[in-house]
């Protein structure tokens, strides 16, 4: 039984460091690492000799900023007189100076752009000071979560500056970040930011737990994280609300949502969220709250528009051709003589066709994906239908059905909205009406037991939380929304202070 | 003993107004107007109210049976005739609730293919039917509760189809009143029985109450809204049909729809069936559901097995109702069974209960 405890506790100690480092290289010595090092041309360790001592200096070159290192570090070192690697420490411009013996901290450190300098090769005793490189993208408008009035600023590629966007919106001592590192060998930072006393520790446990347990080599994105934590990865709706504004952020985490923020991608990620947050856009905010409802309301109806418009076509063309009232009936025989097709193959090709245009317009270069979205849809709609290939009323509704399902604010709603017509198209061309019935009910079993970290998905709806209604459908004016979302589980319910106006009568 | 429930699997009380109105609402509303027109012609609204009434009755039974027993049907049956005539009981009980899940599923696949497809194969229809509804219940009790909920607010636009015949209105067909025998008055409420049937799943689901003490005002107000609603589905044909016509529709809600004029669309039964589907969802779950918890209960099965073996079964039973007249039938022999469990079994278990607690607590005192 003995070998059989030690190996079960050797593993739970190497589970323990597996989101920082593989347990077998945490035994290693220092000269491994520097063999280790070496191996690359752009590691640079050299002995620099100084007034009373010569000290190593080792960094990773194009990790550093070699004008920082020597105008904070070698000049410095060079006036010192001091003749120990512990007197050398207040002779350096920095603040925070890591004077660690640990091997694995060395090694974590030169690799994110620290200068180690050590008094003797051989000993694994050394100083670690900051030289980072800070290059990289400048802040800049927000492009696929575009609004016209409202902040201009979006994420960029680095987690320092995204935290700085964040932080300077929220000047409260409340806001907590906490880092977790998860990848095996891209080590990517995640930094999980709530508001002390609003967000719901359940929500928060959930979170960290579950990216505790992530288990893969590599996170090069917020998406990444967004499938790996997700409570159902099946499922073709996305459970946490991806953003690349820092004010939507912002308004999250005042909420009781919690924010992540990964290294290296533009892209925040908040939790819990409910399908209606992905129709809703900054836009419905900065009008006034009936023009904001009108619009949302809008964008919600197209949305079933273009899931529904072509198999409905389908389904009434192929099956229930009575729906069609006598005045129309005309118009559309008229469209559809002589096309050789039936309905559904008629539909089901021109959704394609759309599909494969956004599809090349998406990996073309902007001003050539331009001409190839006009030209493409334009020639080829007008030819098929002078081709007798397809009816021009099918035309208008797949073009209308393309056009609605453009006004999902969310990238990744957008294309869920965009294939979840395909089920119902094939629905439709097997049982007519029942058939996109029997879909629509399949979607609804599905949505009923999503959950986005716990909490239900669907939530206003089902449980039926009259409340939350304020911000789904319509939003209010601000002075009713002085409730928090009650999906979140807010520690603090309360916007406002609670003080009831009393209504004025005339001429008082 | 008493059952316990995991709090998140449990739904609010107030859900229970949905869970009634839903599943009182199935597919007896669709035909029962020409039942009860043969029956008490215009004094039908009043056999709708006296039968309602009788229903809230016997749902105050039932409430305090599950209240003093303290858990479900099971629990109930067991103390009340011991382990295996409880256990007995149970398992017809169980097979009356398969047995409504068949006629919900059945007469819903004949509603569709008289109206929408007179091809279309039986099977077809029902496995479509059969496999949405394991959607549902796969997804446990909240989620078949969710459905009950989402089907009401769904078929909520429906009821704006009622102001369209009564353009054609003529009120003087809800006259004369009282002209009809009691006789004739009690042959009635059984007739509408098949209507009201449904809400005896609560013997089921009651422990997946959170606060069961206030789950009855809303089992109450559930059972009232269905009231009104067979009134108002009552009252538009009797209005807009006279009585020898009713007497010969066989579907009186869906000829409604037939008078319906939209500028963009004629025929809007088409789209009424549909919606439909909905309406018999939230009782076809709630059925196989009811009936696959009980085996669960009494012998420990697996509830996702046996609620494919149920719907498994209930599609293949349903094949061998090939036509109408065997429909009815089915239909008819359900409405009798639920009629005398009821109004006969539910007050003979809450006689026998209320006795068998003063025997016992006399017992105990003496």
């Amino acid at each position: 039984m003995m070998w059989f405890t030690r190996k079960r506790k050797k593993r739970s100690m190497g589970d323990e460091t597996a989101g920082r480092q593989a347990p077998a290289d945490s035994e290693r010595s220092l000269a491994d690492l520097f063999n280790d090092l070496r191996q690359s041309k752009d590691f640079v360790s050299r002995d620099h000799a100084l007034k009373n001592m010569t000290v190593r200096i080792s960094y990773v070159k194009p990790l550093i900023d070699t004008e920082t290192m020597h105008r904070d570090v070698t000049r410095y070192l060079l006036k010192s007189e001091a003749a120990t690697l512990e007197d050398l420490i207040p002779d350096l411009p920095y603040t925070t100076v890591i004077h660690t013996k640990d091997v694995k901290e060395m090694k974590e450190k030169l690799l994110r752009g620290y200068v180690l300098i050590q008094e003797n090769q051989n000993e694994a005793n050394g100083i670690l000071l900051e030289t980072v490189a800070k290059s990289g993208r400048q802040v800049d408008a927000p492009e696929v979560e575009f609004s016209v009035i409202g902040p201009k600023e979006s994420f960029v590629e680095s987690l320092e500056p995204n935290l700085y966007l964040i932080r300077k919106r929220l000047p409260i001592s409340e806001l907590r970040i906490k880092e977790v590192v998860v990848g095996k060998l891209t080590k990517s930072r995640i930094a999980v930011i709530y508001i002390e006393g609003i967000a719901n520790k359940e929500n928060l446990n959930t979170l960290t737990q579950r990216l505790k347990d992530i288990q893969y080599d590599q996170v090069i994105d917020s998406s990444f994280i967004t499938q790996m934590v997700a409570d159902n990865n099946h499922s073709p709706f996305p459970q946490l609300l991806d953003t690349e504004r820092p004010d939507r952020v912002v308004s999250g985490l005042v909420e009781g949502k919690i924010a992540m923020l990964v290294d290296g991608s533009p892209l925040a990620l908040m939790g819990p969220t409910t399908i209606v947050e992905f129709f809703s856009a900054f836009d419905d905010y900065a009008l006034t709250w009936y023009l904001a409802s009108a619009f949302r309301m809008i964008r919600l109806a197209s949305v079933a528009f273009s899931v529904l418009a072509t198999p409905l076509y389908v389904a009434v063309l192929t099956y229930h051709y009575q729906l069609i009232p006598k005045s129309l009936i005309g118009t559309i025989i008229s469209s559809r003589m002589g096309i050789p097709f039936p309905p559904f193959v008629e539909a089901f090709f021109m959704e394609i066709t759309i599909e494969v245009l956004r599809e090349a317009g998406v990996r073309l270069p902007t001003k050539v994906g331009q001409t190839i979205g006009i030209v493409g849809g334009i020639v080829i709609g007008t030819a098929s239908v002078q081709a007798n290939l397809t009816s021009n009323i099918l035309l208008i509704l797949v073009g209308m059905g393309a056009l609605a399902s453009f006004t999902t604010p969310n990238y990744k709603m957008n294309n869920t909205v965009r294939l979840l017509r395909f089920p119902f198209l094939i629905a439709a061309a097997f049982w007519g009406l029942i058939g996109i019935g029997a879909c629509f009910g399949l979607i609804v079993a599905h949505l009923l037991t999503l959950k986005s970290l716990g909490r239900p998905y669907i939530e206003p709806f089902f449980p039926y939380r009259v409340r939350d209604l304020k911000d789904a459908f319509v939003r209010l004016p601000y002075n009713q929304q002085g409730i928090r979302p009650q999906q979140l589980r807010p520690l603090d319910t309360w916007r406002l202070s609670h003080k009831k106006k009393k209504g004025r009568d005339i001429d008082e | 003993m008493r059952v316990k429930v995991p709090e998140d699997h449990q739904v609010s009380p107030f859900f229970l107004l949905f869970l009634f109105e839903s599943v009182l609402v199935g597919v007896g509303i669709l035909g029962y107007q020409r039942v009860l027109s043969q029956v008490t012609g215009s004094d039908s609204w009043m056999v709708v109210f006296i039968a309602g009434f009788c229903v809230q009755i016997i749902l105050w039974m039932m409430f305090r049976l599950l209240e003093r027993g303290g858990g479900d049907l099971i629990t109930l049956h067991e103390s009340l005739f011991g382990r295996w005539i409880g256990g007995f009981l149970t398992l017809a009980a169980a097979g009356y609730f398969a047995l409504s899940g068949l006629v919900v599923l059945r007469t819903y696949v004949e509603i569709v293919t008289v109206w929408m497809f007179p091809k279309m194969s039986y099977w077809m229809l029902s496995i479509i039917v059969a496999i949405v509804a394991y959607s549902f219940i796969a997804g446990g009790f909240r989620s078949i509760v969710g459905i009950n909920f989402l089907s009401v607010i769904y078929t909520m636009p429906l009821l704006f189809t009622l102001f369209f015949p009564l353009k054609n209105a003529d009120y003087y067909n809800l006259l004369p009143y009282f002209n009809h025998s009691a006789a004739d008055m009690l042959k009635g409420v059984q007739q509408i029985t098949l209507c009201y049937e449904g809400f005896e799943f609560l013997l089921m689901f009651y422990p997946f109450l959170k606060e069961p003490k206030q789950a009855r005002k809303w089992g109450h107000y559930g059972i009232w809204t269905a009231i009104f609603l067979y009134e108002l589905v009552l009252i538009v044909p009797q209005v807009y049909f006279n009585e020898e016509e009713l007497n010969h529709i066989v579907w009186p809600s869906l000829a409604l729809w037939e008078i319906v004029q939209l500028p963009f669309m004629e025929r809007f039964e088409y789209i009424g069936v549909t919606i439909w589907l909905f309406t018999i969802l939230p009782n076809l779950c709630l059925a196989i559901w009811s009936a696959s918890r009980a085996t669960k209960r009494l012998f420990g099965f697996n509830q996702r097995v046996t609620v494919l073996i149920m719907l498994i079964a209930i599609v293949i039973a349903g094949y061998f109702f090939k036509n109408r007249q065997l429909v009815n039938q089915l239909n008819m022999t359900q409405a009798l069974i639920g009629f005398y469990l009821l109004y006969a079994y539910i007050p003979i278990l809450f006689i026998y209960q209320t006795i068998l607690q003063k025997v016992r607590k006399r017992h105990g005192q003496g």
